[in-house]
């Protein structure tokens, strides 16, 4: 019930990508300043094969695990484009800030550690962890350098987002009862640190705020729904992959406005 | 069994004595091509070892980590010329392409010679399949690296997104025509689509812009 959930879910993912594609390539046509679109498009680009390679190797494959496959660079690509986007926007002059990369750093080895333990798959964890690594760094430094969230929301966020691979490494060491307790904990809170996203959002699109802004917490939005989608299982997933969906539209948004009013 | 090595010298060695008598550009695409078929046999002795210690056999293989190796190993070449040489927009292009092109005509060859050539129909798709998936996705990576230097954007994470996104597309072209029926036909029409996806980005950024004056590296940044 649940994967064929997912197989409905990419397939409006898909739809969504092809349409983000389509807009930011008009885009990339009508404007002169179009660096950060171009490198959105590709991103997306990435992303959209990867969710056609996942559904073709669904129908044509043999039901096993997917092998450490070529949809895990497309993923790869996805992040690692979609930071260029963002790093597109950035203040070239200014050097990185400790804080730029110290908690996404913090986090990641969480993150790591947390995938090895579940899957065992050393090779594909490490990749994809580095990559997510880079896109993390890159939002942290957009929030920074745009100034998109206050102080308080900063160490509210900061705090919660090291907190839940802190509890999810917990489940592994405490008895069962307890475990299916902290895991619903952990799924809550990244639920409320995704919704707090997504308001802070809606609160800039209402405030129509500046265009890196809007990016930056567009972008931070698609980072945490990925950082949540690989956290988790089953019908949370679904949840979480909804979030990523909804957190390319307003990517795109923000994208359009920074080309069109930098 | 087939002789590889042989078909390439074979294939290589009037190609490369023509190049004494072109003119510099056709003498660069020229290279190009023979460096890319050697990188495609360079590219199956990888594979051929991958799939005799990982075990994995040769079809899943060639499905899953072909695409890998095979991209990696276009790419590095044309990674080489652009930091080594820093040629302009309008030289990495053709030289990409060449490579690309090289890399599908030796792989459609070594194909014939262990298949054969007798139904012309499946001659034909596959190499419109291949050689246009392979020139496409060498393409799509010249073309971001293009794009990311003329905008001083040229970050590791550019390079190795490019690199990324020419493996998945590569990925997804495999896995889709390992499959006998409606999936193959969707692989073969792939590199067509991907190729007239790429129209738009390469009309952009113009990479004929050489013949105006202008190189990559003149190219104010936008930003």
């Amino acid at each position: 019930m649940i994967d064929k959930i997912y197989l409905v879910e990419n397939a409006i993912f898909d739809i969504v990508l092809v349409a983000v594609i389509l807009l930011s390539l008009r885009l990339i046509r009508r404007e002169n300043r179009s660096m950060a679109a171009v490198f959105f498009a590709f991103g997306g680009v990435s992303w959209l094969l990867s969710g056609i390679y996942w559904m073709a190797y669904t129908f044509i494959g043999t039901g096993e695990r997917m092998p450490f496959a070529a949809n895990e660079f497309g993923e790869a690509a996805g992040f690692l484009l979609y930071g260029s986007a963002l790093y597109s926007i950035a203040k070239k002059d200014r050097p990185f800030w400790r804080e730029d990369f110290l908690l996404p750093l913090l986090i990641m080895a969480g993150y790591m550690a947390l995938w090895i333990g579940w899957s065992g798959e050393w090779l594909e964890d490490i990749l994809t962890g580095a990559v997510f690594g880079y896109y993390l760094c890159r939002c942290c430094r957009a929030l920074r350098e745009e100034k998109a969230l206050s102080r308080a929301e900063q160490t509210g966020l900061g705090a919660l987002t090291i907190l839940i691979p802190a509890l999810e490494g917990l489940i592994f060491f405490v008895p069962e009862k307890a475990a299916a307790v902290l895991d619903t904990v952990c799924y809550l809170m990244m639920s409320v640190i995704l919704v707090c996203f997504l308001l802070l959002n809606i609160r800039e699109l209402r405030r129509r705020g500046q265009a890196g802004r809007r990016m930056a917490l567009a972008f931070s939005l698609f980072a945490w729904a990925g950082s949540c989608m690989y956290m988790s299982a089953g019908i949370w997933y679904n949840l979480f992959y909804f979030f990523a969906a909804v957190s390319t539209v307003l990517m795109l948004g923000a994208v359009q406005e920074e080309v069109r009013n930098p | 069994m087939i002789f590889a090595e042989n078909i390439l010298v074979c294939i290589s060695v009037p190609l490369l004595l023509s190049m004494v008598f072109l003119p510099r550009n056709a003498r660069r695409f020229v290279g190009a091509f023979v460096l890319g078929m050697t990188v495609c046999l360079l590219a199956a002795y990888i594979g051929g070892f991958i799939s005799l210690i990982s075990g994995m056999g040769r079809v899943k293989t060639s499905v899953y980590v072909s695409p890998v190796i095979e991209e990696i190993m276009k790419f590095l070449p044309v990674l080489l010329y652009l930091f080594a040489f820093v040629p302009s927009d309008g030289q990495i292009l053709p030289v990409s392409v060449g490579i690309g092109a090289g890399f599908a005509t030796f792989e459609n060859c070594c194909y014939i010679l262990t298949s054969g050539a007798g139904n012309f129909g499946y001659i034909l798709i596959r190499g419109m399949a291949v050689g246009v998936m392979h020139i496409v996705s060498m393409l799509a990576m010249a073309l971001g690296l293009v794009i990311a230097r003329r905008f001083k954007v040229l970050s590791p994470a550019a390079v190795l997104g490019a690199l990324s996104l020419s493996m998945m597309f590569h990925g997804l072209y495999n896995l889709l025509v390992s499959a006998p029926g409606m999936p193959a036909t969707i692989g073969y029409l792939l590199p067509l689509a991907g190729a007239a996806m790429l129209y738009i980005p390469y009309r952009h950024m113009k990479p004929g812009a050489e013949a105006a004056g202008v190189t990559g590296t003149e190219v104010p940044a936008e930003k």
